[in-house]
């Protein structure tokens, strides 16, 4: 240390800030989603791992029967359907639960427009352009615990089944937001937000709205919020009136039928949401047919490290004596050997950072001590993360 | 009133200590954390993929393929930030690792029980003239060595921690992770029981509270056993005589012999050089119990937030003023006039066609706590609303945990 002084202050230059982004690999294989628990009667046929609410107004998928402590809750299904929908004047079951999810979820990543109405959610999210409005969508609400501050851009990639309620595995659809990690959106209230595309045989797809090479988009994604929001048109033919459908209006040889079936009793998306010549389903019951559909879900999440850096250093005639009350032996600096004519050194062991107050705030240990004395000099870097 | 300022005695800052108790036993090789056997999975693993007895730090794998779990990576860059397993060379290693490219760990990231025997012998390597060729100290010496220090310093507990010849003794050590205990065991808590075919052979406990292990149950009753190192999790296992007048079985090697507290433990995970090449190879299955309580201090945040007497019988709610009747106002070229609503009487009379005279009424359902740049940082909410009138005085108390 330097005469007189037992502190050195930092000054700007000693000190600068970074951050470091750590990421976690989410694979959710569909059969967590859908067939790993057996279904039973006490969970109203479900499997134990789905809890559903007498609410009926979201379901909730564990990653184990969710009754265990072990359980950790991965993400909630939910659907709904917009004023503006034409579906929405129907009375079938639960409508108005699907319009009021609807609006809670757009007017939280959305927001209003200058004359106060919710915004709906937009296809290539400019929310200005007439372009296509997603009105009956289909709502994945991912856990905190697997977002942690956001869904790493451009890692989702969901593998949906496009196929009927049994065997929906036969013909697949991959969901990725590829240009999210460039080509994001930040016009949301709730942060950042990406388009997802569908991509899928051509066969299985209609061509006539395609672009970017059979990669049509199907939904948004919100980083921050760790919501994904999918168009019920990705379940529909073309030939579905006013359906707007993703699929191809003549299917018959790859997907049987006209359009998949979500349920077992062989009805379809927009027949369950609430076509007027059906009787509807809760969106519970729905959610069991969307969970039916899930081959593979994999994403990334990010944890901010936010870190100061302090560049502690020792000058060359600084910090070469120690107030240690073992470095002197009969008034000798032991360290020397007894040899006067050596000059002073000290082993560097630990630095201390104090306050402006000189409270000891951190205390940064060194692997092994450093030698230090007038002919060297040493610049230490303490790394500080919260 | 919108804000209303905590006084000097309406905040203050308490802790609370928790004492979690935790228990390994351990039957036949086998330790079982809190007597909790490890649940098969679906995927031919384990549910919550770590060994029995282990605790999973994060236990964000819970039944999942083994391809399929959930891992940490980095990406290499200009700050230089890593994990603990790769180390500084092969991090600056360009073969391995260029900027830009991925580091991955793994979870997850697993804890339990272990035991280190350490035999008596030089507690240190010998070179020296007499013995040019120099002599090694056994490998385990070093988890003693170590000691020393942590030793030396709880003195103020007890005169028995000393030391002294602990380099050169048999030691057996138990040692017990951090992330069981928290901060610290709690004294006196502890409880080491070692039983022979099922039945309890011998018991130590901390009865006087000041780290000193004695006997208090079996043969050689109220003698010392050991030390507990409580800041560092440790119980440090020094007692050789028998603890059983004819049981015999081979703890440290293919010679039986005699159940002692060097021998508590066998079968527990040894992170060290084992014992001996046929250690744990014991025949019948002895049990052994380590119980103990954590120390977790939580701090806490209480407020005192005051309702008092004619405060807080205004609500901003629009729909506390009639709706007919809603405040307004009108500019002109000379003036500025402003219509006060009329606030809407919830009082309900008791009586048929009889009006309840007008009282001030509020319901407070939440209390709003605000930084001193008037930023809401937290919210308590009430489980019920609590009727407010000017005549009534409320003080609501609210705790945060940190």
């Amino acid at each position: 240390m330097s005469a007189g002084t037992f502190f050195k202050t930092f000054n700007s230059s000693d000190r600068t800030t970074t951050r470091t982004l750590l990421h976690e690999a989410i694979p959710i294989t569909g059969a967590l989603v859908s067939g790993t628990y057996n279904r039973t009667s006490a969970n109203a046929g479900r499997e134990k791992n789905i809890k559903v609410y007498s609410h009926n107004m979201y379901q909730s998928v564990y990653d184990y029967p969710y009754l265990s402590s072990s359980a950790n809750h991965i993400f909630d299904i939910s659907v709904g359907v917009s004023p503006n929908s034409s579906l929405s004047a129907s009375t079938v079951t639960g409508m108005s639960k699907k319009v009021n999810v609807y609006n809670q979820m757009a007017q939280v990543l959305n927001g209003y427009d200058t004359n106060g109405n919710i915004r709906e959610f937009d296809s290539d999210g400019n929310f200005s352009s007439t372009g296509l409005k997603m009105r009956e969508a289909i709502f994945l609400n991912f856990s905190r615990l697997l977002v942690k501050d956001e869904i790493k851009k451009g890692s989702f990639n969901l593998k949906m089944g496009l196929g009927n309620f049994t065997g929906s595995s036969k013909f697949q659809a991959t969901i990725t937001d590829y240009s999210g990690s460039n080509g994001y959106l930040v016009n949301s209230p709730a942060g950042e937000y990406g388009i997802l595309y569908a991509t899928a045989s051509n066969k299985m797809m209609s061509s006539s709205l395609d672009t970017n090479n059979k990669q049509r988009p199907c939904g948004l994604i919100f980083y921050q919020a760790g919501v994904c929001v999918l168009t019920s048109s990705l379940f529909h033919t073309m030939s579905k009136a006013g359906a707007g459908g993703f699929l191809n209006a003549d299917p018959a040889s790859l997907v049987p039928g006209t359009t998949p079936t979500f349920d077992a009793a062989g009805r379809n998306l927009r027949d369950l949401i609430g076509h007027a010549n059906e009787t509807g389903s809760t969106i519970t019951d729905i959610c069991d047919g969307i969970r039916n559909k899930f081959i593979d879900l994999s994403f990334n999440n990010t944890t901010e490290l936010n870190s100061t850096i302090y560049f502690c250093r020792a000058n060359h005639n600084e910090f070469n004596y120690s107030s240690n009350p073992t470095y002197l032996t009969g008034s000798k600096i032991r360290v020397k050997g007894g040899d006067i004519l050596t000059p002073p050194r000290s082993y560097v062991t630990t630095v201390g950072m104090y306050s402006a107050d000189n409270e000891l705030l951190a205390v940064a240990k060194l692997s092994e001590p450093l030698r230090k004395d007038p002919t060297n000099e040493l610049t230490l870097r303490v790394r500080l993360d919260y | 009133m919108s804000y209303k300022k905590f006084s000097r005695d309406d905040v203050f800052h308490n802790t609370i200590v928790a004492h979690p108790e935790i228990e390994f036993f351990v039957y036949d090789r086998n330790v079982f954390l809190n007597r909790e056997s490890a649940v098969s999975g679906n995927y031919s693993n384990l549910a919550k993929h770590v060994p029995q007895g282990h605790i999973s730090l994060h236990e964000i794998n819970v039944n999942r393929p083994s391809g399929e779990l959930v891992f940490p990576f980095l990406t290499k860059e200009g700050s230089r930030t890593s994990f603990k397993t790769i180390s500084t060379s092969t991090f600056m290693d360009s073969s391995q690792f260029s900027f830009g490219d991925n580091m991955t760990a793994g979870y997850p990231l697993s804890a339990s029980i272990s035991r280190i025997y350490v035999p008596s012998g030089a507690e240190t390597d010998t070179l020296n003239f007499q013995n040019p060729q120099g002599t090694s100290a056994h490998v385990n010496k070093k988890y003693i060595r170590a000691l020393e220090n942590p030793i030396q310093h709880s003195d103020q507990l007890s005169t028995f921690f000393s030391y002294g010849s602990l380099g050169t003794d048999n030691v057996n050590l138990i040692c017990m992770p951090s992330i069981f205990y928290g901060s610290e065991i709690e004294k006196g808590s502890v409880q080491l029981d070692f039983y022979i075919t099922g039945a309890l052979n011998a018991r130590v406990q901390d009865t006087n509270k000041d780290g000193r292990l004695i006997q208090t149950h079996g043969s050689g009753s109220g003698r010392t056993v050991g030390i507990a190192l409580y800041d560092y999790g440790l119980f440090v296992l020094t007692g050789s005589w028998s603890l059983h007048a004819t049981h015999q079985d081979k703890y440290f090697n293919n010679t039986n012999s005699s159940p002692s507290w060097l021998s508590f433990g066998t079968g527990i995970n040894e992170p060290g050089a084992a014992s001996s090449k046929t250690a744990h190879n014991v025949s019948d299955h002895p049990q052994y119990l380590v119980k103990a309580k954590g120390t977790n201090r939580i701090p806490t945040l209480t407020m005192m937030a005051h309702a008092k007497l004619g405060e807080l019988n205004f609500s901003q709610n629009p729909t506390f003023i009639q709706n007919e009747n809603q405040l307004s106002s009108s500019v002109s070229a000379r003036s500025f006039s402003e219509t006060p609503g009329k606030i809407k009487s919830i009082k309900k009379s008791n009586f048929s066609g009889h009006i309840e005279p007008f009282e001030n009424t509020t319901y407070i359902s939440k209390i709003g706590i605000y930084d001193e740049d008037k930023n809401l940082i937290a919210i308590a909410t009430l489980a019920n609303p609590v009727k407010k009138t000017e005549l009534k005085e409320y003080t609501f108390k609210l705790r945060m945990d940190f």
